[in-house]
């Protein structure tokens, strides 16, 4: 891996050629690293929406719907 | 009744609902990896809306909304923090319910020993490692959102890859080592 090398370079003076940044190196679709945060984030975006977030909204579709137009 | 159109304009309240109602899986995701705990980080994201509703006026139509709706996020769970220091400890008993068990991963980490390890971080890096790796933000959209120049993004980041990697290579998850070169050093507290 040339990820201990990319890491201990100095970014300011990194010029980036050839050498992937850490970022680039992160979310390329091999990264083991990128491959389970990419899973953390799509596991917890996949579930459905709890009824709270629902009843949250309600309260704000409430406020919309009781609004007196400011005009 | 119809609104002159001027340049900056908050968004219209319904449209600012549906961003908010678009936008709530990513904001939970995000929580979760900071918080650890499903409970947690609903909670969070739940304030940082109601939060967001009511500063709605103060949001410019047309910006960045998700920046915007995932710095309130990540200010209200830095406040939580400073006031509730037992977040900064990893419970292995929570960790145990944070996910639910998924089919083994035969192809890479294991999720679970990747969010068990982000929570011994300290949340800086877990922060950039969520952004940059799990959200895919750009460097720049994540140094609006944390407040910070991107020089720091990055050294953050590299410094988080560098302390996640050396936990899960250690003594309880076994695979294959990176093979040559010494290990990555042990994970030093530095911000």
């Amino acid at each position: 891996m040339h990820l201990q090398e990319t890491i201990t370079m100095p970014e300011e003076k990194t010029p980036e050629r050839g050498l992937k940044s850490v970022r680039e190196a992160t979310i390329a679709g091999d990264d083991p690293i990128g491959k389970a945060l990419r899973r953390l984030h799509d596991d917890v975006v996949a579930e459905p929406i709890p009824d709270e977030f629902l009843r949250l909204l309600g309260e704000i579709e409430r406020k919309l719907n009781g609004a007196v137009p400011s005009e | 009744m119809n609104d002159p159109a001027p340049k900056s304009v908050p968004l219209d309240d319904k449209d600012f609902r549906d961003q908010l109602v678009a936008i709530i899986p990513s904001l939970r995701a995000f929580a979760r990896g900071l918080c650890g705990t499903r409970d947690m980080a609903d909670d969070m994201v739940q304030d940082a809306m109601t939060r967001a509703w009511a500063a709605r006026q103060s949001y410019a139509a047309g910006s960045n909304f998700r920046a915007w709706m995932f710095m309130i996020l990540r200010n209200h769970y830095y406040t939580t923090l400073r006031k509730n220091a037992r977040m900064v400890s990893w419970d292995p008993e929570v960790a145990e319910r944070v996910l639910v068990a998924g089919p083994t991963q035969q192809d890479g980490l294991n999720v679970r020993d990747v969010q068990a390890a982000l929570q011994k971080l300290p949340a800086e890096q877990r922060e950039v490692l969520l952004l940059i790796g799990a959200n895919g933000v750009s460097y720049e959209e994540a140094a609006d959102i944390m407040g910070c120049a991107i020089g720091t993004i990055k050294s953050r980041l590299a410094r988080g890859r560098v302390a996640l990697t050396a936990l899960i290579d250690g003594p309880a998850y076994k695979d294959e080592p990176s093979g040559k070169g010494p290990r990555p050093p042990a994970l030093s507290p530095t911000g």
